[in-house]
């Protein structure tokens, strides 16, 4: 019952006018960043986070909010209409939507990509309701050796996601950790890492390396695409709806996706593309047409597009109750909520109930905003993809700057920009993962902090690492990450020596 | 025929090892904080450094150094798309240091006309330079007057106007 007279509270913030035109607006600039090839929500957040600098904390937030679904929305425009994904997540949206467009069926599959990210996305926000205030009460038990293993346990599953990649994301993580203790450290005082650097005392701010990484990175990396060439969009469409037998097809893979989506999404690292991949294959064995999949299956778009707009929501827990953000996107969102003096975590709901509560029922709102915008309005916002990346990404890089000068109003930081991008594209070359770097950057200090107040609580005891029972449970949670794809990989290549003897 | 697949691992590794003695070492050589346990200011930055050396030393020994011998080679042998994309990443991040330089000097609408035009310019070509030429002035102007005017951001002005 408190749950429902909390999220009425939120509704009745974030059904406001002005919230409903800031989620308008942030869904219409995230849609259009969604929909250009290599840049996903994390940069659409990103560089556009200075727009809200002007704002209070639950504007802030409810305009991420649009600007993160509508980048989820818009993302799969492109893999439909030209085959290429904005993002990782919109990756499986490729498999069949655009086998659908060339079958002439580019409609259909437009209008299935938004029914099914608008129904994903408010099954997502129901289960939030329902999950977000418990887990943060579960939070509010938490010590600081509970939460130094949580961050740990967050880093390792975020390892463990790095797919065959494993040691390198071991690398990647040590990096991020090496820029989070650049500064002056905050217990002892002393200047660490800082090169004699001024501006470096303060740190190294994670909004830049993420812009750095995302924003820059992404559009160096994409310079291949330039001269590739651009591929034509279809632009003018006829009816954007779906008929009744696509609808009888789609609905149980939507239906199904949305809270496998979820959960996915809320485990550190995972994300959308993990989640809308599984859906994928998971309708794929389910699916009485098998054969179909691949060549222009509904079911095979829509499963996937219902789990990623799902992940993005389920991304949120972590941020908003455990104050530990769960992806690149949700890390930007809580970097602007540290700005603003607020701390995302255990206390959000209780010491900011209309920012936590708005920004939950903003997540129902904008998700039928964008499915509004999306359906009707989706012949107009593809024209953007006839405008030529070799003028946007030029475009992208300016906003990147003028983002990163709005963050520390300090120039050294471009210096750091310029120089984690060219580390992005490297890392790109060399299959080293950016996400462990992404997040240990951002948990880094606060690990350390939490690490310290605990050995000295203890007095020396490094025992109070795993007295409790929530430490033992996260102990477990953290070898079980590390162990259990170090097991499977090596099944896997016992299987494929039996298989060439 | 060698069976062997190209592959950075053992690159990777020498980075990390490097990696992690260069900063272990630095993080040791700290001086010692004026009060509290000494070492706890350097605890986090040796776990680091241990385990890059750690995995560093992994790296090689599970991919080898000739695969990466074998991608160096067919990094250099890449067709010449492939090169010339590469120079216009280089060309690209020598205009951002430009940028940077200017930023504050020039004031922001002045050095982001600059930095717009010789970004369009590597990216659409010197031809273009009519359209690249009014593309950065307008979106240097445009994002000037949103961010001073609407969200208060404050931009580096011209530097002839105090």
């Amino acid at each position: 019952m408190d749950i429902l007279t909390n999220l009425m509270n939120g509704f009745s913030v974030a059904l406001q006018p002005y919230y409903l035109f800031l989620i308008l607006v942030g869904g219409i600039l995230g849609t259009v960043i969604g929909m250009l090839p290599g840049l996903g929500p994390a940069t659409g957040v990103a560089i556009l986070l200075p727009m809200t600098f002007s704002m209070g904390p639950t504007a802030s937030l409810i305009t991420m909010m649009g600007v993160y679904i509508g980048a989820m929305f818009g993302g799969s425009r492109s893999s439909i209409l030209i085959n290429t994904p904005g993002d990782g997540a919109a990756l499986a949206a490729t498999f069949d939507g655009y086998p659908m467009a060339m079958k002439g069926k580019a409609e259909s599959a437009l209008a299935i990509s938004a029914i099914a990210s608008l129904i994903g996305g408010t099954i997502a926000a129901v289960l939030m309701t329902l999950m977000a205030e418990p887990v943060a009460g579960l939070a509010v038990k938490f010590g600081p050796a509970e939460y130094f293993l949580l961050m740990v346990a967050a880093l390792s599953m975020t390892v463990s996601m790095s797919k065959g990649n494993m040691l390198k994301g071991f690398l990647s993580m040590c990096i991020g950790l090496a820029i989070s203790t650049v500064g002056i450290d905050g217990q002892s005082g002393l200047q660490r890492f800082t090169f004699g650097v001024l501006e470096l005392q303060t740190g190294i701010d994670f909004l830049v390396v993420i812009i750095g990484i995302y924003a820059l990175g992404e559009v160096f990396k994409s310079f291949r695409t330039l001269s590739e060439g651009g591929k034509k969009a279809q632009t003018k469409f006829k009816r954007i709806w779906i008929s009744k037998e696509e609808w009888k097809r789609s609905k149980w893979p939507i239906l199904r996706s949305a809270p496998v989506g979820f959960i996915i999404g809320a485990l550190p690292g995972a994300g959308g593309t993990m989640a809308s991949l599984m859906c994928y294959n998971n309708e794929k064995q389910l699916s009485k047409n098998k054969e179909e999949f691949g060549h222009g299956a509904i079911e095979g778009l829509a499963a996937p597009e219902s789990a990623n707009n799902a992940a993005s929501i389920g991304a949120m827990i972590p941020m908003l109750s455990l104050g530990v953000p769960g992806s690149g996107t949700t890390a930007v969102m809580m970097g602007a909520l540290l700005m603003l003096g607020i701390q995302p975590g255990p206390l959000l709901f209780a010491q900011h109930p209309d920012t936590a509560w708005g920004l939950i029922a903003s997540m129902f709102v904008a998700n039928v905003i964008l499915a509004i915008v999306n359906i009707p309005l989706a012949g107009v916002l593809v024209r953007l993809l006839a405008i030529p990346p070799k003028v946007l990404y030029p475009i992208v890089l300016s906003l990147a700057f003028v983002g990163c000068y709005a963050i520390s109003a300090s120039v050294v930081d471009f210096y750091i920009l310029i120089i984690l991008g060219v580390a992005g594209v490297i890392m790109g070359r060399l299959d080293i993962p950016t996400s462990p770097m992404i997040l240990a950057a951002i948990v880094g200090g606060q690990m350390e902090q939490s690490f310290r107040q605990g050995y000295r609580i203890s007095n020396q005891d490094l025992s109070v690492f795993m007295n409790s029972g929530i430490a033992k449970g996260l102990l477990v949670v953290i070898l079980l990450s590390i162990l259990l794809p170090i097991i499977s990989a090596i099944r896997a290549k016992a299987a494929k020596r039996k298989v060439a003897a | 025929m060698s069976n062997i697949k190209s592959n950075w691992d053992g690159l990777t590794g020498l980075f990390s090892i490097t990696f992690g003695l260069a900063y272990g070492g630095y993080a040791y050589s700290l001086p010692q904080p004026m009060f509290g346990n000494p070492l706890e200011a350097i605890f986090l930055p040796l776990a680091v450094s241990a385990i890059a050396i750690f995995i560093g030393v992994l790296l090689i020994f599970t991919g080898g150094i000739s695969p990466s011998i074998m991608a160096i080679k067919a990094l250099l042998n890449e067709s010449s798309q492939r090169k010339e994309d590469r120079r216009k990443i280089a060309i690209t991040c020598v205009i951002c240091i430009f940028y940077a330089m200017l930023f504050e000097h020039a004031g922001y609408v002045i050095s982001t006309s600059l930095f717009m035009f010789s970004t369009l310019t590597v990216t659409c070509g010197k031809g273009f330079w009519k359209k690249s030429a009014l593309i950065s002035i307008i979106f240097a102007g445009g994002i000037f007057i949103t961010f001073n005017e609407l969200l208060s951001v404050n931009l580096p002005p011209f530097p002839f106007f105090n």
